[in-house]
C-alpha cells in the first residue's frame, strides 16, 4: 500500500470511458443534431438553426441562473416569474428609454432575489418554499405593472431582432453571459465556495467559508439573471409578458440536470448545463419537426425528465456503494 | 516548562437529553502531545470542537493567548491557528485536492484564484511530507487512508500552532501511521501544540507525552505517559463507580430459542454459528467494526443474509424485514439510539406502542386509553422519569431515552432482545438500572445478545461471550474462563497489526 | 424527579408563544379585519363566503397534508385535480361529448364517470408515490413531472376544449343549502373532520407521524414505512380527485388550463398552517386553519379592493413571514 495513488487512478494516458464520461452532455447533442439531420430534413436548415438557437437563449440564461441555486443545493423556482416581471418592467419603460428601462428591469430582479435570499438565509425558510412565494410575488407585480402583454417598438429593439445566418442578438447576449460566468464561476473564490457548500456545507463553514452570505449572493445573482432572460426575451419577441414562462422553471432545471449537474448540489459545469439546454430544446424542436401532437409533447418531456433524474440518482447510489465498498475492502 | 498556549476552563455543554462535557478543564502547551482518552460518548470530540469553535459551549471560558473567549466561531479558531482533522471526513467529495486543502483561504487577488498557483502550493505542501497525489483530482476518487493525508495537509496548509487530531488513524495502515508519527513528532519539535486523541493505546504511549482521561464527559485523571502504563490507562477510562458489582445470576435454561448455522451477510461477516438459550445472555465482544452490528441488524432482518439458516424454536425463519422479525418475537435496541432507536418528535406513549400498534386498534379506531394505560404500565416498572406519558421523547435525558427504546419491545413482549450498545452515553445510574432490568428479563425466560464495547459490562452481565474479529465469529467463551485479556487477544485474532478497531 | 429535564414553561415565553401564539394572532386579525372593513367582514353572509371559497383549496390542502407529514410533497395534486374534474365532465355528460374533440373518453354516465375519475386519481397518486419512494426520486421532482405530463393527458383528453356541460348533479350540489351554507363547504369539513380522524385514530395515522419524524426508526420498530408513505400519496390523489368534484360544483366548467393559482395557495395554506417540509410534524386542524386565515386575508383585501395581483404579491410576503415567524419561535 502506498500513499500516493496508482497512475490508474489518476488516469494518465488517453481512456475513452473517462473521455466519454467527461463529454457526455457534449456527445449527447452531437449525437441528438446527427438524428435530428437524419430524420428530419428541415431541421439543419439555417432558419431552424437560428430559431433553435435564440429559443435556447432564453431558457439558457433562466439555466445559468438555476444552475448556480442548484450548485448551492437548493432550487429556484421563481426564475420565470421573474424574467416575467423584468419583461413587462422593461417594456413598460422602454419608452423613456432602453438604458433606463434596461436598469429598472435588472433591478427588479435583483430585488427579488435579495428577498428570496434574505428569507433562505435569514428567515431559514426552505429554498423551494421561499422561491415558490417569490414566483407568487413576481408574478403578482408582473400583473400590476401591466395586466396585458406590452408592445415594445423602439427602432433600437426592432434592429436587435435581426439576424445574420444561425447569428442572433439573444443568442450571442446568451453565449456572452454563459462565458463570462463559467469563467468567473471557475476562477473566483466565490465559485468555490458554491461548490464547497453544495457538496459539502457543514464543511465549508468550519473551513471558514462565508456560508450564509454566499448564498445570498446566489440567490441574488439567480434574480439578476432572471430578470437579463426578461430583457432577452423582450428582443426577441418585441414584447413584455406578464404571463410568459408558466413551467419554463421545470424547464430550467431539466436542462441544468441534463448537463449533468448533481440534483442535490456540489458538483456541475455551467458549460456543460447549457449544452444541457440546448439539448432540452433540440428534443423539442424535433418533436416539432416530426409533427408529433403537441398534447404529447409534454408527457415526453415529462418522461425524459424522469428518465434523466433517475438515472443521475441511481449513477450516485452506485458510486456511494463503490466508496463503501473500498471501505470496508479496507478494513478487512 | 512553557506556559499553556491554550487553556479550556470549566467548559459544560448539554445537549437535549445528554450532558456531553460536564466542567472540563484542560490547558495544552506548545511542543508537548497531549493525548485525550476516554471511552466512545466521554465528550472528547465535542471538548475539541470547543476549541476549534466548530461548537458553542454552554458556559466556561477558553483562553488563548492569555485572552478569555466564551466561545469561539470557526473563523476565529482558524485566526488562532487552531486546527483539526476531525474523525468524520471533513473534505468536499468532489472538489480537487488542492481546492479542498485551500478551501476558505484559497490564494487569490482581486476574489479570483489562479488554479495554477493554487495546486503549485498544494504540490509544495504534499512535497513537505513526500506525497505526489495529483492536486486536480477530485477527493472522492481517493482512498480513506489518502483523504485522511488530505485532511492533514488542510489542516497544515493554515499557520498552525495547535493542532488537534481525532482519531487521525482509523484508516491508516501501519507503515502510514509510522509515517504520521514521524510528522507528529516534527510538528513537536517545530514547536506546535497536538492533541491527539485516539483509542489506541499502544499509539498513545508510543507518540504521547500526557494524556488526560474523559470519563462520562467529565475530567478523570491526567498522567504522565513515561510514568504510566497500558493497564493504568484503561483503568481510568473504563474504571467507573461500578462497585466491581457487574454481576449477574445465571438464569440459562435449557431450551435452544435462536439457533445460527452458518449465517453470513456479504461484506459485512461470515459463516456465524452459535445457539441461543432460553434466558441466557450472549455478550458478543470484539473491536468496532468487526461486524457486531452488523451481525444483530440482520438477525432482525434489517440488512440481508447471503447465506446460513437462523432457527428459533427449532422452526426456520427467514425475517426480509424488521416487522418479520419482531412477529417472530425479537426486538432490536439499535446503537444509535437517538438516530435509529425513537422518533425524538413524537411522545412516549406512541413510542413504547409503535411495534404493536395493531394491538390498540378497537371497532371506533385507535384506544388511546389502553395504550396509554400499557405505556404508563411499562414505565412504572422501567422506573422512567417523565412528566407524562404525553412528553416528546427528545425532551428525556438519555439514560430515560433509552429505557423507552428498551421499553417498546418489553411491551411488544419480545423473546429475544438483541442490545447493541445499551449502556452508551446514559449516567451511571440509569446504567445500573439497565443492568437490572436485564437480570430481571432474563429470570423471566427472554433471551439476550449484548454488544458492548465495555469490557467489564460483558464481562458482568454475559453467560457465555462470543468474540467476533474481521467478519468472523473467532470463539464462544464460557463465563469462567473469559477474561479481559483472552477476549482481547480473540478479538485481535484475525487482524493485522495496526489495523484494528476500539480495544474495548 | 432529578433526571426528567422539563422547563416550567412560566419561566420561558416560547413554549407560550407556540401555544397561545396562533389563536392571538387569528384573534388579533379578525378584529383588525373587521376594523377595517367597517363591520363587513364579520357578517355571517361574508364568513359563509370565506367558508365557500376555501373549500376547494381547503381539500387540496387535506390531501397535501397526508404527503407532506411523510416528508414528501405533491406538486401534481392540482394537475389531477383538473384532470379529474375533466373525466367527470367528459364521461358523465352526453351533451359535453359532443362538444369533445377527441374520443378518447366514452360516455359512461355521471356515476361511472364520478367513480373512474377518483379512481384514476388514486391511481395517480399511487403512482407519484411508487415512482418517488420505491425509485427514489425526490418527490417533488416526480410530482413537477407528473403535473406537466397531466397538463398534456388533460389536453389529450379534451383535444383541448373545456368542459362547458358538466352532469346536472354538480351545480345541483353546488347550490344545495343547509342552513344557508352551501354543500360544497360541508363536504370539505367532513372530509376534514374524517382525516382528522384517520390521523389520530388509526394505525396508519400514528405511524405516518412516526416515519415522517424518523423513516429509520420507524422501520425497525416494525411500521410498514413504504407502504404507508405510497399509501399517503394515493390518499393525496384521491382527495385531488374529489377537489375536481367541488371544482365542478362551484364552477360548472373546467378546462386543461384551470386551477393554475390554486398550487401556490394550497403550499401556503399548508405551511402557514404549521405543516413542516421535512415531514412528521402538523396536524389536520393546523392545515385547515392555515387555509381559511388566508382565504380570510384574500376576503378582506377584496373588501377593501385591493387589485388580485397586489393581493397575490402581499400573500406571498406573508406566507415567508409567517414561516420566518415559526422558524424562529422553533430553535
Amino acid at each position: 500500500m502506498s500513499m500516493n495513488p496508482s497512475p490508474a487512478m489518476t488516469g494518465h494516458g488517453f481512456n475513452w470511458r473517462t473521455f466519454v464520461g467527461q463529454n457526455d452532455a457534449y456527445l449527447a447533442l452531437i449525437v441528438l443534431i446527427v438524428i435530428g439531420g437524419l430524420i428530419s430534413p428541415e431541421f439543419l436548415t439555417t432558419l431552424n438553426l437560428k430559431n433553435l438557437l435564440s429559443q435556447s437563449a432564453v431558457l439558457g440564461i433562466l439555466a445559468a441562473a438555476q444552475f448556480m441555486v442548484i450548485l448551492i443545493a437548493g432550487f429556484d423556482l421563481s426564475v420565470a416569474a421573474v424574467m416575467a416581471l423584468s419583461s413587462v418592467v422593461f417594456a413598460q419603460f422602454a419608452p423613456i428609454g432602453l438604458a433606463p428601462a434596461a436598469v429598472l428591469a435588472v433591478l427588479s430582479g435583483l430585488g427579488c432575489g435579495a428577498i428570496t435570499g434574505a428569507f433562505v438565509t435569514l428567515g431559514r425558510v426552505q429554498p423551494l418554499i421561499a422561491t415558490l412565494a417569490m414566483l407568487g410575488i413576481a408574478r403578482g407585480f408582473a400583473f400590476t405593472v401591466s395586466e396585458k402583454s406590452l408592445l415594445v417598438d423602439s427602432p433600437l429593439v426592432v434592429a436587435m431582432s435581426k439576424s445574420w445566418g444561425i447569428i442572433s442578438v439573444p443568442m450571442v447576449i446568451w453565449l456572452v453571459i454563459a462565458a463570462l460566468l463559467s469563467v468567473f464561476l471557475y476562477r473566483s473564490r466565490f465559485g468555490l465556495h458554491c461548490l464547497a457548500i453544495g457538496g459539502r456545507e457543514q464543511t465549508a463553514a468550519l473551513a471558514g467559508v462565508p456560508v450564509q452570505r454566499t448564498k445570498f449572493l446566489v440567490y441574488v445573482a439567480a434574480g439578476g439573471l432572471s430578470a437579463l432572460a426578461g430583457i432577452v426575451l423582450v428582443i426577441r419577441t418585441q414584447s413584455g409578458v406578464p404571463h410568459v414562462g408558466n413551467g419554463w422553471e421545470l424547464a430550467s432545471i431539466a436542462a441544468v440536470v441534463l448537463g449533468g449537474t448533481a440534483l442535490f448540489g456540489g458538483e456541475g459545469q455551467l458549460p456543460k448545463a447549457m449544452a444541457g439546454v440546448l439539448i432540452y430544446q433540440t428534443i423539442a424542436n424535433l418533436m416539432n419537426q416530426v409533427g408529433l401532437n403537441p398534447y404529447y409533447q409534454d408527457i415526453v418531456r415529462a418522461i425524459i425528465i424522469l428518465a434523466v433524474v433517475g438515472v443521475g440518482i441511481f449513477r450516485v447510489r452506485q458510486s456511494e456503494r463503490r466508496v463503501n465498498r473500498a471501505e470496508i475492502g479496507e478494513t478487512e | 516548562m512553557p506556559d499553556a498556549v491554550a487553556t479550556l476552563r470549566n467548559i459544560c455543554k448539554t445537549y437535549p437529553g445528554v450532558k456531553a462535557l460536564d466542567n472540563v478543564s484542560l490547558a495544552v502547551r506548545p511542543g508537548e502531545v497531549l493525548c485525550l482518552l476516554g471511552e466512545n460518548g466521554a465528550g472528547k470530540s465535542t471538548l475539541m470542537r470547543c476549541l476549534t469553535g466548530a461548537e458553542m459551549p454552554d458556559s466556561g471560558e477558553i483562553v488563548i493567548d492569555g485572552t478569555a473567549y466564551t466561545a469561539l466561531s470557526a473563523t476565529d479558531g482558524h485566526a488562532l491557528g487552531i486546527g483539526m482533522i476531525y474523525q468524520e471526513s471533513s473534505l468536499v467529495p468532489a472538489m480537487s485536492v488542492a481546492e479542498n486543502i485551500f478551501l476558505g483561504h484559497e490564494p487569490s487577488s482581486g476574489g479570483m484564484v489562479n488554479r495554477r498557483d493554487l495546486e503549485a502550493r498544494a504540490v509544495e505542501l504534499m512535497q513537505r511530507f513526500d506525497l505526489r497525489f495529483p492536486p486536480d483530482l477530485p477527493v472522492r476518487k481517493l482512498g480513506p487512508a489518502q483523504q485522511q493525508l488530505v485532511q492533514i495537509l488542510k489542516a497544515l496548509s493554515r499557520d498552525l500552532r495547535i493542532l488537534v487530531m481525532d482519531e487521525p488513524t482509523a484508516a491508516l495502515t501501519q507503515r502510514e501511521i509510522e509515517h504520521l508519527f514521524e510528522l507528529v513528532r516534527t510538528f513537536r519539535k517545530d514547536g506546535i501544540a497536538i492533541i491527539y486523541i485516539s483509542h489506541r493505546l499502544e499509539e498513545i504511549l508510543e507518540i504521547g507525552d500526557r494524556a488526560v482521561i474523559l470519563r462520562d464527559g467529565a475530567f478523570a485523571a491526567e498522567r504522565k505517559i513515561s510514568e504510566t502504563t497500558e493497564a493504568q490507562l484503561i483503568a481510568d477510562m473504563v474504571g467507573r463507580n461500578l462497585d466491581g458489582k457487574v454481576s449477574k445470576k445465571s438464569h440459562t435454561g435449557d431450551k435452544v430459542v435462536l439457533s445460527v448455522e452458518g449465517l453470513s451477510s456479504k461484506g459485512l461477516f461470515s459463516d456465524v454459528s452459535f445457539d441461543l438459550r432460553e434466558g441466557e445472555v450472549l455478550g458478543l465482544s470484539g473491536l468496532v467494526g468487526a461486524g457486531r452490528s452488523d451481525l444483530l441488524s440482520c438477525l432482525f432482518g434489517a440488512t440481508r443474509r447471503s447465506a446460513g439458516t437462523v432457527r428459533m424454536d427449532g422452526a426456520e425463519i427467514h425475517p426480509k424485514s424488521p416487522r418479520e422479525a419482531i412477529a417472530h418475537g425479537m426486538g432490536l435496541v439499535p446503537e444509535e439510539r437517538r438516530a435509529d432507536g425513537l422518533v425524538l418528535d413524537r411522545s412516549v406513549a406512541e413510542n413504547m406502542a409503535y411495534p404493536q400498534l395493531d394491538r390498540f386498534v378497537g371497532p371506533s379506531g385507535l384506544r388511546w386509553s389502553k395504550l396509554k394505560a400499557m405505556s404508563s404500565q411499562i414505565s412504572e416498572r422501567m422506573r422512567l422519569r417523565t412528566p407524562s406519558q404525553d412528553q416528546r421523547v427528545g425532551l428525556l435525558s438519555g439514560g430515560n431515552q433509552q429505557k423507552i427504546v428498551i421499553g417498546k419491545w418489553i411491551a411488544a413482549g419480545a423473546r429475544v432482545l438483541l442490545l447493541d450498545e445499551p449502556t452508551r452515553g446514559i449516567d451511571v445510574n440509569a446504567k445500573r438500572e439497565i443492568y437490572g432490568l436485564i437480570e430481571e428479563l432474563t429470570a423471566t425466560g427472554v433471551s439476550v445478545i449484548l454488544v458492548s464495547s465495555e469490557l467489564p459490562e460483558v464481562l458482568g452481565l454475559s453467560d457465555r461471550i462470543a468474540v467476533m474479529s474481521a467478519g468472523q465469529m473467532v470463539a464462544i467463551l464460557d463465563r469462567d474462563e473469559a477474561t479481559q485479556i483472552n477476549i482481547m487477544e480473540h478479538a485481535f485474532s484475525r487482524v493485522s497489526a495496526g489495523n484494528g478497531g476500539i480495544a474495548a | 424527579m432529578t433526571d426528567a429535564t422539563v422547563t416550567p414553561s412560566i419561566m420561558n415565553p416560547r413554549p407560550m408563544l407556540r401555544k397561545f401564539g396562533l389563536p392571538a394572532l387569528l384573534l388579533g386579525f379578525v378584529l383588525l379585519a373587521t376594523l377595517l372593513s367597517g363591520g363587513k367582514f364579520i357578517q355571517p353572509d361574508n364568513l359563509s363566503v370565506i367558508l365557500f371559497q376555501s373549500s376547494i383549496v381547503g381539500v387540496l390542502v387535506i390531501g397535501i397534508t397526508f404527503v407532506m407529514l411523510t416528508g414528501g410533497i405533491d406538486l401534481s395534486i392540482v394537475g389531477i385535480m383538473v384532470l379529474s374534474a375533466i373525466l367527470m365532465g367528459a364521461a358523465g355528460s352526453e351533451r359535453q361529448q359532443m362538444m369533445l374533440l377527441n374520443d378518447i373518453v366514452p360516455y359512461v354516465g355521471p356515476f361511472w364517470a364520478l367513480v373512474m375519475a377518483l379512481v384514476v386519481a388514486a391511481l395517480l397518486g399511487f403512482l407519484n408515490g411508487v415512482i418517488s419512494i420505491r425509485f427514489g426520486i425526490p418527490s417533488f421532482i416526480v410530482t413537477l413531472a407528473m403535473g406537466l405530463m397531466l397538463a398534456g393527458v388533460a389536453l389529450m383528453v379534451t383535444g383541448g376544449s373545456p368542459i362547458y356541460y358538466p352532469p346536472d348533479f354538480y351545480e345541483v350540489f353546488g347550490e344545495t343549502r343547509i342552513f344557508g351554507i352551501v354543500a360544497p363547504v360541508y363536504a370539505f369539513l367532513g372530509l376534514a373532520v374524517l382525516c382528522w380522524w384517520v390521523l389520530k385514530s388509526t394505525r396508519f395515522g400514528v405511524s405516518i407521524y412516526a416515519l415522517g419524524g424518523n423513516p429509520h426508526a420507524s422501520q425497525l420498530s416494525g411500521i410498514p414505512v413504504v407502504r404507508y408513505q405510497i399509501l399517503a400519496f394515493t390518499i393525496c390523489g384521491l382527495v385531488a380527485g374529489i377537489a375536481g368534484g367541488l371544482f365542478l360544483s362551484r364552477t360548472g366548467f373546467v378546462a386543461p388550463s384551470s386551477g393554475g393559482d390554486l398550487l401556490l395557495g394550497t403550499i401556503a395554506a399548508v405551511v402557514v398552517g404549521g405543516v413542516s417540509l421535512s415531514g412528521g410534524k402538523g396536524s389536520i386542524v393546523g392545515a385547515v386553519v392555515g387555509v381559511l386565515f388566508l382565504s380570510s386575508l384574500s376576503n378582506l383585501m377584496n373588501i377593501l379592493l385591493i387589485s388580485p395581483h397586489i393581493q397575490d404579491a402581499i400573500s406571498g410576503f406573508f406566507i415567508l413571514g409567517a414561516i420566518t415567524l415559526s422558524n424562529r419561535l422553533e430553535s
